[in-house]
């Protein structure tokens, strides 16, 4: 069900962990409850404007994985960010500098967000120009 | 005094305490040791003689329930008298109560989960000594659930936020914050709770909690809530010696100890620290008539008295100090103002609720805090045009949240106030995010624990949290319109102004 | 720690203030000649350099009837230093390392 990530895609699910010990007793080994399978067809997106003090923290969206970009912007990103009363939608993502894990990314309407590189709780960056 | 006389003793107490507590002991017949007592040997921690364990008090059951009640007497007779004399209209503000909606909604209910896992202590612990001292404290931990619960219980009548404390605490966002905290304690092993919270929560960080909440309590008039700390405070003199005595004891049986307790100094001073966020908020905004600053709770409470004091103490047994402690010093200046930043644009979700600081509170703001506060000061006045053009900086959505900590992320890093810190690991094909390298530090050395955790924002987007919306999600959460959102022209603000016949004062702050 | 003769650390107590701890805290200034007591709101601070002694039968001088050392839970807020005694006749807070 999940697109095949690359090693070089941006939002790559490449382990940075090896497994630990475990102490305890008895059996121990319980499954994540944030698991991407809990979510459908979907996945959770961080989106975080860097830079911009306004919102404390990155949103966290509920996505599918194969939604547009365009999609994303007119249904999620913009009723969220136009909230902070000096965000301009009518300025398009254009006015924005994105990334995902610190590699350059270009949205454009029809890309959807695996495409662009997003996975399960990867962050989308964007920076005003 | 209701003190009966004393009777003559034919034991010293001394050997009363023996006779009552150690003397009790045996070894078993019927069954081993390691069958009697199956938890205290998978840590790794090496025990040789329980019997070198100190129980300074010497307290016999008999004592501790005479002066108990005793104590408990005096509470209840003052909790009598503030009801009975409308004490709450003598508050500052209802405002202030915003700080004991928090307490009772985050800190009671881990009172009942320590004593809960001081009795599992009680019987589980090898000598007779530590059991003891654990019974004691079980006893202690669900009178301070009881007497918080009554000592709050009178506000109950009057202002809202107060009613469903239990409900809330294992449902909503912010209250997942240390509810996870104890709940990880309570799923370690026996020595590790010892260490997480019998030192590091009842001895490392107990005043950066107590004593903000207790003397906020008392500058602010609430006599209830002053007249319990005071009451609490012996017996947490006895749960100070209990955490003290517990490292002391596990550095001095074996030194194969020390690097698995130095472990657990650097995770759950972390974890402790995490929390005390939560205070840094209440002492710097919540409070009508300030106490002090965080950033001088924090240097005198951590910095002084366990960097400078305790910290040189245990040196003697190849302990250093916690790892992250620098990060938690530079962060000082800065905790405060963004834990408040996400509380005020998320209390639309709370059962409490928040406002711009007056100008008055932010020179105060300015005063305690003249490098780090005009940035701050910048957001509060956009929010104030933002509130003159009919807006309310309420977030429309939900925040990224820490895996470890469960706090939305809005600790920025050391070198720039304006940028969130972010860290991740993927492990086993997930990512996992984080609010700093404390946090992280924690997942990564037990990331099969960590990734079950319910972090609320999560479970909401599962559909777990009774609704996809948010009415839906507060109803769940057993919200009840007033309990949240904006102080101003709320249900307290508006009660308040009403009881005190103010028809057009704003109701303060 | 190179000089060889130390300042010892400071010990103390904390204790509720009220008319009923009134005479706890002459006692223990009675028997600690090196001690300072501090007022603070709500409760008085006893600090002495290495170690502290709190003897029942000065606290029962100075009360007027009987007392037991037990009763100083009802006393104490909080204390710094280690507790290296309590039987019937006194507590004995000083410093281990």
């Amino acid at each position: 069900m999940t697109a095949t990530i690359e090693q070089t895609s941006p939002g790559a699910l490449v382990d940075t962990l090896e497994a630990q010990p475990i102490v305890s007793i008895g059996e121990y080994n319980f499954p994540s409850r944030s698991a991407r399978e809990l979510y459908g067809d979907d996945m959770l997106i961080n989106v975080w404007w860097k830079g911009n003090p306004w919102f404390v923290a990155a949103a966290m969206f509920r996505a599918p994985m194969a939604m547009p970009f365009g999609a994303f912007w007119e249904a999620l990103f913009v009723p969220y960010h136009e909230e902070d009363p000096d965000f301009d939608a009518s300025k398009g993502w254009e006015q924005f500098d994105w990334s995902i894990s610190g590699q350059s990314v270009t949205p454009s309407a029809d890309v959807s967000l695996t495409d662009l590189g997003m996975t399960h709780k990867a962050v989308l960056t964007f920076s005003s120009k | 005094m209701t003190i009966a006389p004393k009777a003559p003793r034919k034991l010293s107490m001394k050997q009363r305490y023996t006779a009552l507590t150690r003397d009790l002991d045996w070894d078993p017949s019927y069954v081993t040791t390691e069958e009697m007592f199956p938890l205290t040997s998978f840590e790794g921690i090496k025990i040789h003689d329980w019997s070198k364990w100190e129980d300074p008090f010497r307290l016999t059951v008999d004592a501790y329930t005479k002066y108990q009640a005793e104590k408990d007497k005096r509470l209840y007779a003052v909790l009598d008298g503030f009801a009975q004399s409308q004490g709450h209209l003598s508050l500052t503000d209802a405002s202030y109560l915003n700080a004991m909606k928090l307490f009772l909604q985050g800190v009671s209910p881990l009172e009942y989960q320590a004593h809960r896992n001081f009795a599992m202590l009680s019987r589980h612990l090898n000598g007779p000594g530590p059991r003891f001292a654990s019974l004691c404290q079980s006893l202690d931990e669900i009178r301070h659930a009881q007497t918080e619960i009554h000592t709050l219980s009178n506000y109950n009548k009057y202002y809202s936020g107060f009613h469903s404390y239990l409900h809330m605490h294992d449902r909503v966002w912010y209250l997942s914050v240390p509810k996870s905290f104890f709940d990880d304690a309570l799923s370690a092993g026996p020595f590790e709770f010892l260490i997480a919270i019998g030192f590091s929560f009842e001895y490392l960080l107990t005043n950066l909690l107590f004593v903000p909440f207790m003397s906020g309590a008392s500058f602010n008039g609430d006599l209830p809530t002053m007249t319990f700390g005071f009451s609490a405070q012996s017996d947490e003199s006895r749960h100070m010696t209990l955490g003290l005595e517990a490292i002391k004891f596990l550095l001095e049986q074996d030194e194969a100890n020390v690097p698995i307790v130095q472990h657990w100094i650097d995770k759950w001073f972390w974890r402790g620290y995490r929390v005390t966020a939560l205070v840094a908020q209440m002492l710097d905004y919540m409070l009508p008539r300030k106490v002090m600053s965080w950033r001088e709770a924090f240097e005198l409470y951590f910095e002084q008295q366990m960097l400078g004091g305790l910290f040189k103490d245990l040196e003697f047994y190849g302990i250093r100090p916690p790892l992250h402690v620098d990060k938690a010093i530079q962060e000082k200046d800065y905790l405060s103002h963004q834990a408040y930043w996400i509380l005020y644009q998320f209390s639309h979700a709370a059962a409490f609720t928040t406002s711009v600081p007056t100008d008055e509170h932010m020179d105060w703001l300015q005063e305690q805090y003249p490098d780090t506060f005009p940035v701050y000061r910048t957001l509060w006045e956009k929010e104030k045009k933002n509130i003159e053009n009919g807006g309310r900086h309420f977030v429309r959505g939900l925040p990224q949240l820490c895996q470890v900590c469960q706090i939305p992320m809005g600790f920025t890093e050391s070198d720039d106030p304006f940028v969130q810190a972010q860290r991740e690991t993927i492990f086993e094909g997930e990512r996992y995010n984080f609010c700093s390298d404390g946090c992280k530090y924690i997942f990564d050395h037990e990331p099969v624990k960590f990734r079950q955790a319910w972090l609320p924002v999560h479970q909401i987007y599962q559909g777990n949290c009774g609704a996809a919306d948010l009415p839906g999600v507060l109803q769940w959460y057993g919200m009840q319109p007033g309990d949240g959102g904006e102080y101003q022209g709320s249900l307290d603000n508006e009660n308040w102004k009403k009881w005190h016949d103010m028809a057009e004062e704003t109701g303060g702050h | 720690m190179t000089e060889a003769a130390v300042e010892p650390r400071a010990v103390g107590v904390d204790i509720q203030e009220n008319e009923q701890n009134r005479p706890v805290v002459e006692a223990i200034e009675a028997d600690n000649a090196e001690a300072t007591v501090r007022y603070l709101p709500g409760m008085v601070r006893i600090s002495a350099p290495g170690r502290l002694v709190i003897n029942r039968e000065t606290v029962e001088e100075r009360m007027g009837r009987e007392w037991e050392t037990h009763e100083f839970q009802l006393a104490i807020i909080s204390y710094f230093g280690h507790i290296k005694e309590w039987d019937d006749d006194q507590i004995l807070i000083a410093w281990d390392h």
